[in-house]
């Protein structure tokens, strides 16, 4: 990369040689943006650190002498460092962004259970209230299940083994689940 | 989030709530998922050989939104020709229920349902 100011090369949001922030890329990946590696297996704590280092490089409060165009890219890179925060902070929506580049499913379309687990999932959200215990026991095994699946899923991914192709798909399984264990919290 | 007041209606007020005999030769059944949100939506049409839609029945236990748009698609549908059906959009309902942004799933959800019960009624007729 050039910082579009001195054309000198630049790494990371702001030009060493000049002090001039670089336009944020709108597609730029949230673990790009924090410094981090792409992992699901993310440290609380490495996640909070890299926040922090980048969130002062970009702060607005530098740049208050600076031309509106450089206030600008302050506040959209302030913007995207805390999207990617709180996307990679959350482990589901973390898993759902390295599985698919975004951190929630399409309110259209989107992976399709199986006929009998969508069955299944109608007969545990219906006997919600008539059958709690018997329902949260249900939950907690078939969620015990997919935490399971999804920790090998990944697992095999960072050491470079298999693809994400169907985490989705697991992802959409546990929101299924939360929606009975809701009912059951309801009744 | 505030809902909408035909949403609110809707919801204290389900039209059509209940099931049709998933065995009969004239009932068509869907039962589709949001993975958006989790909630799952059986809507089950009567067809009577002209092809017109004599009753529907929905049950959801999802949020107030996915109630009222499979609501309302029931007394959409009724009444109407299978091919009438199958032209219904998710907008149709997202705009009469003015469901926010974060709901449209729910009216996607009753769309598809529709066309899933339609498919397995053709189904059971091929």
């Amino acid at each position: 990369m050039v910082c579009w100011k001195c054309h000198e090369g630049v790494q990371g949001p702001v030009c060493v040689g000049c002090g001039a922030i670089q336009p944020p890329r709108p597609d730029a990946d949230y673990f790009d943006v924090l410094g981090l590696e792409r992992r699901y297996h993310l440290d609380g704590r490495a996640l909070e650190k890299a926040f922090r280092a980048v969130s002062r490089k970009v702060h607005p409060d530098r740049f208050t002498k600076r031309a509106a165009v450089e206030r600008r890219m302050s506040l959209q890179w302030t913007a995207t460092v805390n999207t990617a925060r709180r996307v990679l902070k959350d482990p589901v929506t973390r898993a759902h962004y390295l599985a698919t580049g975004t951190a929630r499913p399409p309110e259209r379309g989107g992976p399709q259970p199986d006929p009998d687990f969508l069955e299944e999932m109608f007969e545990l959200q219906s006997e919600a209230r008539r059958a709690p215990e018997a329902v949260r026991d249900r939950v907690n095994t078939l969620r015990a299940d997919l935490d399971q699946a999804l920790e090998a899923r990944f697992t095999a991914w960072e050491a470079g083994e298999g693809d994400l192709d169907g985490v989705d798909l697991l992802l959409a399984h546990l929101r299924y689940l939360a929606t009975a264990e809701r009912l059951v919290d309801q009744s | 989030m505030a809902y909408s007041q035909k949403v609110i209606d809707h919801y204290e007020n389900p039209q059509n709530v209940g099931s049709l005999d998933k065995g009969a030769a004239d009932v068509g059944t869907g039962l589709v998922g949001a993975p958006a949100c989790g909630d799952v939506m059986k809507l089950q049409l009567k067809i009577n050989d002209d092809g017109i839609i004599e009753d529907a029945k929905f049950k959801t236990f999802g949020c107030g939104s996915a109630i009222a748009s499979s609501s309302l698609v029931t007394t959409m549908v009724k009444g109407k020709s299978v091919d009438e059906a199958m032209e219904i959009k998710n907008s149709d309902i997202a705009r009469e229920l003015a469901l926010p942004p974060v709901k449209i799933h729910c009216s996607v959800l009753a769309e598809d349902a529709v066309k899933a019960a339609i498919a397995d009624y053709r189904k059971k007729k091929s």
